[in-house]
């Protein structure tokens, strides 16, 4: 499959998923801290409901910076409108073409499969992220830029998978499901009892990522 | 508040200290001894400065030095800048591959400094409690810029009324 097809792939799994919430758990906390499920999908929706024009205004209105811009424009939009209206903005939009500025289209599949489990993992829902997709953000994810960006402090700890064959890093092991070591390269806090060894090992940026 | 005043204030910052996060964590301390408005005034010039600086060869540069630049990665990337100074920020802003004379002592370091973009943030909440009062100020600071909305150039009906006279010649 190609990168544009496993993004498609995954909007459209993700779309089911959405479909099938409650409206409590469409506002019950995601793992993007002070979001919940309205404000993650706002978020990841937000390419395709903004023209050009509208991206820079509201970054005017934010300061010019990109972090202030996401939490701002997220929590109003995901007030304004409907979960049908969030799925719906996924839905229709499953081939379409953004790619986040020097991320092409590895970055946009990150987005969306980081963005998914931030919400599928908080509400302790039962979905893996297809393999081929895993691996592509984990490589994506397991880069020293990517790394550095998210603040993760990887020194003295190996993760190391127990559902596929994939490692990172040397020294205590920290073990856990692909999926949930990828949140912890991007500095997320899973809830308790999803990995086991060397978890207190870790430090992660002081900020939280919205992006 | 004015330009020159801001770069005082971050020369001010860096006599107290070298690393990029602590130059930030000195700025929002001299601020805090300072006014609401006063820091508002900050924020609102920390504003046009990356404004100004949202520009894709600068993006590029940021992209080369850290080896990627995501949105917010190049916010950070001009927070680190701005630690380094009026001289740098401006010669850098005037031709972004000058950055190779700078950034060669740092490589291969990871160029940003999320602190120094949110000082004023960081210090009003200090002084105030809360964030309101700085974020609209900046919301109000840029009322004038519309949403530009697109325009479907194949729809005759919303062409013929937005530019009805050049409709009527070609149209």
């Amino acid at each position: 499959m190609d990168i544009r097809e496993m993004i498609a792939a995954e909007r459209t799994d993700l779309a089911a998923v959405l479909t099938g919430l409650t409206e409590r758990q469409w506002d019950s906390p995601t793992l993007c801290a002070g979001w919940r499920v309205r404000e993650v999908v706002a978020h990841t929706t937000m390419p395709f409901r903004y023209s050009g024009g509208k991206f820079l205004a509201e970054l005017a209105r934010s300061g010019m910076r990109f972090n202030a811009m996401s939490d701002r424009c997220a929590r109003r939009d995901a007030a304004a409108l409907s979960s049908a209206d969030l799925v719906d903005a996924l839905a229709v939009n499953v081939h379409h073409p953004w790619k986040p500025p020097g991320g092409g289209f590895a970055g946009a599949l990150s987005h969306e499969v980081i963005h998914g489990l931030d919400y599928t993992v908080a509400l302790g829902l039962d979905r893996r992220v297809p393999e081929e997709r895993l691996r592509a953000v984990l490589d994506s994810a397991s880069g020293t830029t990517a790394r550095r960006h998210f603040g993760v402090d990887l020194d003295g700890v190996q993760l190391r998978a127990d559902d596929l064959d994939w490692s990172l890093g040397s020294g205590a092991p920290l073990t856990g499901a692909a999926q949930d070591l990828l949140l912890v390269l991007c500095g997320r806090r899973l809830p308790a009892g999803r990995l086991a060894g060397a978890v207190h090992q870790l430090t992660r940026g002081k900020r939280s990522v919205a992006g | 508040m004015d330009r020159d005043r801001f770069w005082e204030l971050v020369d001010a910052a860096r006599e107290h200290a070298s690393e990029p996060d602590e130059i930030a964590a000195a700025l929002v301390e001299l601020l805090v001894k300072t006014s609401a408005e006063e820091i508002i005034g900050v924020e609102l010039e920390l504003n046009a400065l990356l404004s100004e600086s949202y520009r894709w060869d600068l993006w590029a540069a940021a992209y080369l030095v850290n080896g990627g630049a995501s949105a917010d990665g190049f916010d950070n990337f001009r927070g680190w800048l701005l630690t380094r100074g009026r001289a740098v920020w401006e010669t850098a802003l005037a031709d972004p591959d000058s950055l190779a004379g700078v950034v060669s002592e740092h490589l291969p370091s990871f160029l940003e400094c999320e602190d120094m973009v949110c000082v004023a943030v960081d210090a009003y909440e200090q002084v105030t409690g809360d964030e309101e009062g700085l974020w609209a100020a900046v919301e109000a600071a840029a009322a004038h810029i519309a949403d530009e909305e697109e325009l479907s150039f194949d729809d005759p009906a919303e062409m013929r009324s937005r530019l009805p006279r050049l409709w009527a010649l070609t149209g």
